[in-house]
C-alpha cells in the first residue's frame, strides 16, 4: 500500500553501445527504451551500464500507473559537428519523438487517425531549462491499469553523421525521461474505483478515498447508497474549491504551477 | 477517452535533392543537411499545413469522424514574422475587428510569431532571443464537432526577414537574414532558428467522452477535461440513484407479495 513518484531516465551513448558491441538504431527505427536493443537505463552503477531492463511493463495485478510527465532531447537539425583533431563526432542533435504504447494502442496520432511519430523534443524537452519550450503539458495524465503493458517508444529522424571516419565522442547524445505515479496494494483498488466514478485519479483524490473508507469503518461500502455518498461529497467538494478561485487547484496542481 | 494531441508541421526537408517540397503523414528522416524549400507562393498567400504541398504534409485534410469531438487550445507558430490562422469547413477562425475574415491582401492571418513563438532549438552558433509562451486558447477554445474539416494556414508574411539571435560563441547579439523565396540548406550554426513551423495543441475526444462533449456544448457548457469528468461523474451518480431507487421499489413490491411457504 504505497503511492510513489517515480521516474526513468534513458540515455544512448554511441560510443558505449559501441564498445559493448551493440548497434545503433537506425534513423525512423521506432524502440522501446525499456527494453530496446538500444541506449542504456541511466543507473548509479557502474557495473549496470549500457543496460536497459529485461522485462516489458506488465502491469501486476495490484499496481496501477499514472504516467504525469515525459520529454526527451530537443531539435530539428543535426546541428552535425566534428573535431578533426580527435576525429570525432562532437554534436549530433537526434529529432527524436517520444510515444506512448498501451497494450497495442498508440497514444498519440495524426489527425488523419493514423499513428504518429509521437511528441517532439522541442515540444516537451528534456532537459528542462528556463529558455525551454514548455509546449506540451501531458493533461489528462495516461492511466496504466492492472494486467495491462505500456512502453515509451522513442524514434530518432535525423541520419548519422559519417560514423566511420568520426566515431561519435563519449557522452549522452539523446535522452527520454518519463516520470510517473505508481499506486501499489490497496491504494491501487483505490485508483479502480475512483475510475468508476468517473473521478480523475491523482494522489489528493486516492488519499481522500482512503480517508473516506476509514471514517466508515464498520459500514458495509458496498452498498450503492456508499459510493452514491462518496460521489456527492466529492462534487460537492470541487463544488466548494470551484467557488474559491484563488484556491489552488488539485488537479494537476503541480502542473499548473509550471504555466500559470 | 480524451488525449492530448499535438500536431507538429515543420517546413524542412530531407536534402536539397527530395523530390518534392513535401512529405506526407510521418516526419521525413533528415540527413545531416536538411533543407528549407523554397516558398514559392507569394508573401501573403496563405500554405495549408496539412495537404498545401510544402513541409510536412498529411495524405488528407483533417477530418473528425462520427465518434470524436476535438477541442484545440493551443497554437504557436514560426519565424516571427510568420503567422498562423485556423480554419473549420468554411469558416476562418481570427476575424477582423468588423467581423470579416477578408482584407484588401487575402485573408486576416491570424496570430503573429511574434504574439505566439513556437521557440526553436539553437544551433552550434545561433540561437534565439528569448519567446513568450504558446497562444493560449484556453478560455475559448476552438470546437470542432463531428463530421467537420479543419486545418491551419501558414503566412510567411515577409519573404526576406531578420532576426535578432544570440551568438553564443562570443555571447553578443547578432542579426540574421534568410531568403525563404530560395532554397535554404540549414547550416550547423543555425539550428532550427529559421525552420518555418507551426505547433497545435488539441484534446482529442472520443467513443463515449465525445458523446458528452457533444452534449456539453448542446448545453451551451464549455468543454475541457475537467467538465467532461464532472459530467461523467453525473451521469454515474444519477445511474446510482437510479439504482436506489428501483432497489427500494422492488423491496417494496417484494413485501406485497405474499410468501408461498409461510
Amino acid at each position: 500500500m504505497t503511492i510513489t513518484k517515480q521516474n526513468y531516465l534513458w540515455c544512448l551513448n554511441p560510443r558505449r553501445q559501441l564498445a559493448l558491441g551493440k548497434p545503433l538504431p537506425s534513423p525512423g527505427e521506432q524502440f522501446s527504451i525499456f527494453v530496446g536493443p538500444y541506449g542504456e537505463a541511466v543507473l548509479n552503477d557502474a557495473e549496470r551500464q549500457g543496460e536497459v531492463l529485461t522485462e516489458p511493463n506488465l502491469m501486476r495485478e495490484d499496481h496501477f500507473v499514472v504516467i504525469d510527465d515525459f520529454g526527451s532531447t530537443p531539435g530539428v537539425a543535426a546541428n552535425w559537428v566534428r573535431n578533426p583533431a580527435i576525429l570525432r563526432t562532437i554534436n549530433w542533435v537526434p529529432n527524436g519523438f517520444v510515444q506512448i504504447a498501451l497494450d497495442n494502442v498508440w497514444y498519440y496520432q495524426n489527425p488523419e487517425d493514423i499513428k504518429s511519430w509521437g511528441i517532439s523534443g522541442d515540444a516537451s524537452p528534456f532537459p528542462k531549462n528556463i529558455q525551454g519550450n514548455f509546449g506540451y503539458l501531458l493533461e489528462p495524465n495516461i492511466y496504466v491499469r492492472p494486467f495491462e503493458t505500456w512502453d515509451v517508444r522513442y524514434v530518432m529522424t535525423n541520419q548519422f553523421p559519417n560514423l566511420v571516419l568520426y566515431p561519435f565522442d563519449d557522452g549522452c547524445f539523446a535522452s527520454v525521461y518519463v516520470q510517473y505515479w505508481e499506486f501499489s496494494g490497496s491504494d491501487s483498488l483505490i485508483c479502480e474505483k475512483l475510475i468508476s466514478l468517473g473521478i480523475e485519479v491523482t494522489v489528493d483524490n486516492v488519499e481522500w478515498f482512503r480517508r473516506q473508507l476509514l471514517l466508515s469503518r464498520g459500514l458495509d461500502v458496498t452498498h450503492w447508497e456508499w459510493y452514491l455518498e462518496q460521489s456527492t461529497k466529492y462534487w460537492e467538494g470541487e463544488r466548494e474549491k470551484s467557488r474559491k478561485p484563488d484556491a489552488p487547484k488539485i488537479v494537476h496542481q503541480d502542473k499548473r504551477t509550471k504555466r500559470d | 477517452m480524451m488525449r492530448r494531441q499535438v500536431y507538429e508541421w515543420r517546413g524542412v526537408m530531407p536534402s536539397q535533392n527530395s523530390p518534392t517540397p513535401f512529405s506526407l503523414n510521418l516526419h521525413p528522416i533528415l540527413t545531416i543537411n536538411p533543407f528549407i524549400p523554397a516558398y514559392t507562393a507569394n508573401r501573403n498567400e496563405a500554405v495549408e499545413i496539412f495537404v498545401g504541398g510544402y513541409g510536412s504534409n498529411l495524405d488528407i485534410p483533417a477530418f473528425v469522424t462520427a465518434e470524436q469531438f476535438i477541442v484545440v487550445d493551443e497554437l504557436s507558430v514560426w519565424p516571427l514574422t510568420a503567422s498562423c490562422q485556423l480554419w473549420v469547413n468554411n469558416e476562418l477562425y481570427f476575424q477582423n475587428p468588423d467581423g470579416s475574415t477578408q482584407t484588401s491582401g487575402g485573408h486576416n492571418i491570424g496570430v503573429s510569431g511574434y504574439t505566439s513563438s513556437f521557440g526553436p532549438s539553437g544551433g552550434t552558433q545561433f540561437k534565439p532571443l528569448g519567446w513568450i509562451p504558446s497562444w493560449s486558447l484556453k478560455k475559448t477554445p476552438l470546437y470542432i464537432k463531428q463530421g467537420s474539416t479543419w486545418g491551419a494556414y501558414f503566412y510567411m508574411n515577409d519573404l526576406n526577414p531578420s532576426q535578432v539571435v544570440t551568438d553564443i560563441t562570443t555571447n553578443t547579439g547578432s542579426v540574421q537574414t534568410i531568403n525563404y523565396a530560395a532554397g535554404n540548406i540549414v547550416p550547423a550554426t543555425d539550428g532550427d532558428i529559421w525552420i518555418p513551423r507551426v505547433y497545435l495543441e488539441y484534446v482529442l475526444f472520443d467513443g463515449s467522452d465525445s458523446l458528452i462533449a457533444f452534449e456539453l456544448l448542446e448545453r451551451n457548457m464549455p468543454i475541457t477535461v475537467e467538465s467532461v469528468m464532472a459530467y461523467k461523474q453525473m451521469l454515474i451518480r444519477h445511474q446510482l440513484m437510479a439504482d436506489i431507487h428501483e432497489r427500494k421499489v422492488n423491496e417494496e413490491k417484494l413485501k406485497s407479495i405474499p410468501k408461498r411457504f409461510s
